[in-house]
């Protein structure tokens, strides 16, 4: 084995090593900011809803869903949706 | 110097998994957020020097260096580079490194795609993951290590070489494709013991691992149908599933993983079977490490097992430690995973993936018995015996039949309750058809298990066509859409249920394929130029043999002349028997192989095998069997992965 | 009754008759209709009396005999340790097969012989043999 190719060999294992311990040598650390996560997950929350909305318009039109939990799932989702574009508007 | 890079990398992967796992325990107990980053890297650092590893070995592989033994027992200068690579995968010590690889990939795309996501389960799915990968990283270090050097007096000059029937293309993608399936069930598996750890028992780690759970599906279901095929056309028996131990060991989690992901279609939407999601999981993951034990352990005879060695006690013990571990949990957080909602109706949807799930777990109970019987009876009774083919055919056929039914009814029912409107509007054309279908099926003489599945094949396949057309007639009614506009755009807007609903019509195609079984015919006879024979209607005449010295085998070749029983031509048939090595000074050395020749349509297979030639006498024994419906397995499974590609096409990102 | 408790008992129905099914197929006194085959070791061949029985071992070097006029014809010894059988097999042999070969074989003992309706090779997975040095292998003879 060269010089050479231990220096390199050094370096390859030697960098993943010094990017894990890093953070232990690092001042003390927030977690990552709880707005930017709200944000997304609230986005991602309202696709889910609408999601969720559009397959139960579908599955009454199929008559698989009585009308009165149609009508009361629909409600309830759409007020789901109401609170996050609540949350989700002050950000826009 | 690759062997050595390859080894520390691996010696450095083990470290790493283990610091990871500690600084996830401390991280837990002090909540200092660099704790959770340093896991973090350190896992993806684990990921990271398993791909070296990989890679060494890959490059050890095509470099033919023969001082590493497993390069020397799975490769020689004349393998080609394609299946060297394969190779990585052939034996022990490879497939061990290879499945560490695989969930080292997905363990990196899990860390990276969550790094901001799921803060509060993510370190116990890292956790997980590090647990899982350190076993086996253990088993590559210390008892199983693909670097080892060759032990020999001697300078290796070549290797074994990788045996001729493993050098096709099919069995070079059947391995990888099932431990992508395999290997990823162990993502869900961390969120689901994310979850209960963290309390969060809802919907969120179903939502976050629902993709990977599918994914995970669809490749071990791709991985089973790929060997089948594989085992059909290079085998020569005429057969695609032999019941036999090892692929016993991937049906199971193929099994109970399909009631998971249908059962967490109710968790997502109704808020119940929570529980019943966890147990669900956790018997997958433990069935997939059972089968790795099975497959590794010698303690089943299986045409398809490595030799026996020391990895099958501790496979063992990792088995019982998942489950003991995992169900402990379970038990601590049962009060969690109860639902406040309960099942409205016995015919409502809800009931019928409950049912559903019960039959797949009896179904994966019936062959894991069938699977261990004989190693059950002999701890018990000393006796020693063997469950072939006619015991698993005996009882898994009606409870496969019962699955069909629950296919075909299960989209039909409503939520909450089916009302008797409902029942008569949706049950009574397919129930009609199937009735009317099974009375003529009787009429042409079929019986028993055959009419049941024609007529249950046509029940679903109609209760599913119906779903398609309730819902185009919907659209274009309100949207005054083309047929083919409306029924685009319902698969695109509903990817999940349609894509699911297509997948269900390549189980039925499927089914019908595995019934054509029972009418298989086969014969065997000698031959020479123009001879004539007959089999089930079909005459078969041998115009010549022939021989051709080819670049890397001998080869002698049958041609066969095939006609109906009006005398037209249908095909010719020229099956092969090769001797591969054929120049080897060593007899031993020499490779017989059959290569099959079939003709084949949606009604039967024509299957032809070179069993042996007289080259003196020009005599060729030959084999034929007349396989019907077999087309139909393979295209059942190609819409059922279609289906899959669907639901699983992406949408807007939700998760 | 409650929905819920006809679920249950619904799904307790299904779970004891497949229980039962499962006993059945797993049990059966008469050796002719069980489905279970007795993979016997060659010490105990003896005890197979006319029942059908499976048998593993390694195909003995240089026992395999073919028939001159049917090449289908197959006899061979199949050992295991010190204990050997003498096998003769009809069908097509799989491309496996040959001296030294691990099988597994079903069929009948008559007297002697065994008469044998299956036969099964390991995968090739575990292609295993001896390592070659330089001196045994003519590399020229090679197109590599």
């Amino acid at each position: 084995m060269t010089i050479l190719s231990l220096i390199v060999l050094v370096i390859i294992f030697g960098i993943p090593v010094g990017f894990a311990l890093q953070p232990l040598f690092a001042p003390k650390l927030d977690m990552i900011s709880e707005d930017q996560n709200t944000f997304e997950a609230n986005e991602r929350k309202k696709q889910v809803l609408y999601q969720q909305i559009k397959e139960l318009e579908l599955e009454y039109g199929l008559g698989l869903i009585p009308e009165d939990e149609y009508s009361a799932m629909r409600q309830e989702l759409k007020q789901h949706v109401a609170n996050i574009m609540t949350e989700l508007n002050p950000k826009k | 110097m690759t062997a050595v890079v390859g080894g520390f990398s691996l010696n450095l992967a083990l470290g790493f998994a283990c610091l990871s796992c500690i600084a996830i325990l401390f991280y837990e107990k002090t909540k200092d957020y660099r704790l959770f980053l340093t896991a973090q890297r350190l896992a993806l650092g684990t990921c990271l020097f398993v791909v070296f590893s990989t890679v060494a070995l890959s490059v050890l592989l095509l470099n033919s260096d023969f001082d590493v033994n497993y390069v020397a027992h799975y490769t020689s200068l004349e393998t080609p580079n394609i299946y060297k690579i394969s190779a990585l995968w052939a034996g022990q010590e490879g497939s061990l490194l290879f499945w560490l690889f695989i969930l080292s990939l997905y363990t990196g795309v899990v860390i990276i795609q969550n790094r901001y996501r799921h803060q509060t389960m993510m370190p116990w799915v890292i956790l997980v993951l590090s647990i899982v990968q350190g076993f086996f990283l253990i088993l590559t270090n210390f008892v199983s290590n693909p670097f080892a050097p060759t032990e020999a007096n001697f300078i290796i000059a070549n290797g074994n070489g990788l045996n001729p029937l493993l050098q096709n293309i099919t069995m070079a993608i059947h391995p990888p494709t099932l431990y992508l399936g395999y290997i990823g069930f162990t993502i869900p598996f961390a969120f689901a013991i994310a979850a209960m750890a963290t309390g969060e028992t809802g919907s969120v780690w179903i939502r976050a691992s629902r993709r990977w759970a599918l994914v995970t599906w669809m490749f071990l279901g791709i991985g089973i149908i790929l060997g089948g095929w594989w085992a059909y056309q290079e085998l020569g028996w005429g057969g695609y599933w032999a019941w036999d131990p090892v692929e016993n060991a991937s049906f199971m989690p193929w099994l109970t993983g399909t009631a998971f992901i249908h059962s967490i279609l109710i968790q997502e939407k109704r808020d119940m079977l929570k529980a019943w999601n966890m147990v669900l999981i956790i018997i997958t993951f433990a069935l997939v490490i059972f089968g790795t034990f099975l497959t590794r352990s010698g303690v089943m005879s299986s045409v398809h097992s490595f030799a026996q060695s020391s990895l099958g006690p501790l496979f063992l013990g990792f088995v019982f430690f998942i489950l003991i571990a995992s169900f402990l949990l379970f038990a601590k957080r049962f009060s969690l995973l109860k639902s406040d909602r309960k099942i409205g109706s016995i015919t409502s949807r809800e009931s019928g993936f409950v049912f559903n799930n019960v039959i797949f777990v009896i179904l994966c109970f019936a062959v894991f018995w069938g699977t261990m019987f004989p190693v059950l009876t002999e701890a018990v009774k000393g006796t020693k015996i063997t469950v072939g083919p006619p015991f698993f055919i005996q009882i898994t056929t009606p409870i496969g039949l019962a699955l069909l039914l629950l296919t075909g009814i299960g989209p039909l029912l409503a939520w909450r309750r089916t009302s008797k409107q409902s029942f008569i509007r949706n049950f009574t054309i397919p129930v009609l058809s199937a009735l009317i279908f099974g009375i003529i099926l009787i009429g042409l003489g079929l019986s028993g298990t055959n009419v049941m599945t024609g007529s249950l094949s046509l029940f679903v396949s109609v209760a599913i066509l119906l779903e398609f057309w309730r819902a185009i007639s919907i659209r274009r009614a309100k949207l005054r859409e083309s047929i083919f506009s409306a029924l685009s755009k319902i698969i695109i807007r509903n990817r999940s249920r349609y894509g699911g609903y297509i997948a269900h019509l390549g189980i039925v195609v499927m089914f019908i394929g595995f019934a054509g079984k029972t009418f298989d015919q086969e014969s065997e006879w000698s031959m020479n130029a123009g001879d004539e024979k007959h089999l089930a209607g079909f005459h078969f005449r041998m115009n010549k043999i022939t021989e051709a010295e080819r670049p890397n085998h001998y080869a002698w070749i049958a041609d066969l002349t095939v006609k109906d029983e009006a005398g037209k031509t249908i095909t010719r048939l020229k099956p092969e028997k090769r001797i591969y090595f054929h120049n080897n000074p060593n007899p031993d050395r020499r490779q017989p192989h059959s290569e099959l020749d079939i003709y084949s349509t949606i009604k039967q297979d024509i299957y032809s095998v070179f069993s042996a030639v007289d080259p003196d006498t020009e005599t060729a024994f030959l084999k034929i069997m007349i396989n019907p419906l077999v087309r139909l397995v393979w295209i059942g499974g190609f819409i059922l992965v279609f289906g899959t590609l669907i639901s699983l096409w992406p949408g807007k990102q939700l998760l | 009754m409650t929905q819920s408790k006809k679920i249950v008992l619904a799904v307790t129905g299904i779970v004891l008759v497949s229980l039962f099914w499962i006993y059945r197929a797993s049990t059966a006194s008469d050796p002719q209709e069980s489905l279970m085959i007795e993979f016997l070791s060659l010490e105990d061949i003896e005890d197979a009396g006319l029942n059908r029985v499976r048998l593993g071992g390694i195909v003995e070097p240089g026992s395999i005999q073919i028939g001159k006029k049917n090449l289908l014809d197959c006899r061979f010894t199949l050992a295991q340790g010190e204990d050997i059988v003498r096998v003769h097999y009809t069908q097509t042999r799989p491309d496996l097969f040959d001296d030294g070969a691990e099988v597994i074989v079903t069929g009948v003992l008559d007297g002697d012989i065994f008469e044998a309706d299956d036969l099964q090779t390991k995968c090739a997975s575990r292609y295993e043999g001896d390592l070659r040095d330089e001196s045994s292998y003519q590399l020229d003879e090679l197109d590599i």
